[in-house]
């Protein structure tokens, strides 16, 4: 892990250690640039917002100039785009399973803030199944660096790896738990635009139960060498 | 011993941890089936001498044909300079006495059935003949903030008290939302009012506008006197 790089866009990182954290992501400068990164996605969030609320007159301050038209498109594309894609990307190139199961919730909350209402639409089921999948991803991409093997369960791990293997599968209940309840409720043409995101299941609990079955037989095997070295 | 003790102890503290968590999940939204049968009834009275004949010229009623798009340096009042994006689908008749109390009577009816307000959306407009300026959407609805995967969608205006409003299924956003049906956003405004107990006459008015699986005609969506 390098932490010994402490400057992003020319800039000193902060000296604290919010950036190092496993959970959060395996490099300091890359951490930083999805943290700038997401200050970018509020900063566009709150000029769109403020379009539409805040009046000049009884005019909204959107209709003043198109740009704000503009603004509101590209939002969309990045909201999009961070709920979807930029999740498994960072998980990728740079681990961190609590920041890539977060990363996909903070423009949805952003959303839920905005219209004052705090449900489990279709775009929460998306971002919630996206960020366990992302999750599971971030698990393996740490260790597959980590153990220069494709198949890191098998190998002996430490007690972090431990712990992050049992956050993973956390994560993965609660969403499963908020999925299946949304899949329950809504009506059909909401699992309609839901389904497309259901194959990310097969990342999440493929990665999580390779883990979980390599760490059950490691357990059965350690009781058998323990009765056999006792009888 | 101590291994066995922090194994229970870190299990625990997962337990708990998730338990917390399923609990701060927000409940889903239990949302009107687009499939629910609409019982249709006559056209009601207000809007009986729009029905015999297609309303071509927006100057001829109060209802709106189209949402517009305006261009850079658009006049509020020049008809070249806004272009017409997609055609209004749904007439609704609130029982309110002004335009706002009627559009908030409107998305009353949609909050209640999950959709949240002012959503993330590209801005449009449509004319009002008493004035004749294009005016901004007034109140807009859709099932989620930014519609990931797929949204139903609606922009209102109101003018002299009847409700123009734009119903659609918007398309995921890869990267901008584009429509998927405009059949569909219809078919769904006249379930969900349909189950709130206002009267629907489907396809009751010709407003001459089809474009796409748009068949050119409104549903009039009526509410009872409270």
């Amino acid at each position: 892990m390098s932490t010994d790089d402490r400057r992003v866009f020319g800039r000193r990182l902060p000296g604290g250690t919010e950036f190092e954290h496993p959970l959060v992501g395996l490099e300091r400068r890359r951490t930083a640039v999805v943290a700038a990164y997401l200050a970018v996605l509020v900063g566009l969030f709150g000029v769109s917002y403020a379009g539409t609320t805040i009046t000049i007159g009884d005019t909204p301050l959107e209709t003043v100039t198109p740009r704000f038209d503009a603004v509101s498109t590209v939002l969309i594309a990045l909201a999009t785009a961070t709920i979807t894609v930029v999740p498994f990307c960072y998980a990728a190139w740079n681990g961190g399973p609590a920041v890539s199961f977060g990363l996909p919730l903070v423009p949805v909350f952003l959303g839920d803030i905005a219209a004052g209402r705090y449900v489990l639409g279709v775009d929460a089921a998306i971002a919630l199944t996206v960020g366990a999948a992302a999750s599971a991803l971030a698990l393996l991409a740490t260790d597959v660096r980590q153990t220069g093997s494709l198949r890191p369960w098998r190998g002996a791990r430490g007690d972090a790896a431990g712990s992050q293997q049992l956050f993973v599968t956390m994560i993965l209940a609660v969403a499963a738990v908020g999925v299946a309840r949304f899949a329950g409720t809504v009506p059909p043409r909401s699992l309609e635009w839901y389904l497309p995101f259901a194959v990310c299941w097969l990342v999440s609990v493929g990665v999580v139960g390779a883990y979980w079955q390599a760490t059950l037989r490691a357990a059965v095997a350690s009781r058998v060498a323990s009765e056999r070295a006792e009888s | 011993m101590s291994t066995r003790r922090s194994l229970l102890r870190s299990g625990g503290v997962a337990g708990v941890g998730t338990l917390v968590a399923v609990l701060a999940l927000p409940p889903p939204p239990d949302g009107t089936s687009i499939d629910r049968t609409v019982e249709g009834t006559a056209a009601p009275a207000p809007v009986d001498g729009w029905t015999d004949r297609p309303i071509t010229d927006e100057d001829e009623t109060p209802v709106a044909r189209y949402q517009y798009r305006p261009a850079d340096d658009a006049d509020g009042t020049d008809r070249e300079a806004f272009v017409a994006t997609a055609p209004i689908n749904v007439v609704l008749l609130p029982a309110a006495e002004t335009d706002e109390a009627g559009l908030e009577r409107v998305m009353d009816v949609l909050t209640d059935d999950g959709w949240l307000r002012r959503p993330e959306e590209y801005t449009r407009y449509a004319r009002d003949r008493t004035t004749g300026r294009y005016v901004r959407q007034e109140a807009t609805a859709a099932e989620t903030y930014y519609g990931t995967s797929g949204r139903l969608h609606v922009r209102c205006w109101s003018f002299e008290g009847v409700v123009s409003m734009q119903a659609h299924e918007d398309t995921g956003a890869r990267p901008k939302h584009g429509i998927a049906s405009y059949e569909r956003g219809r078919e769904a405004v006249a379930a969900i009012f349909d189950a709130a107990g206002w009267a629907v006459t489907p396809t009751a008015i010709d407003l001459d506008n089809d474009q796409r699986d748009h068949d050119g005609f409104a549903t009039v969506v009526t509410e009872d006197d409270p």
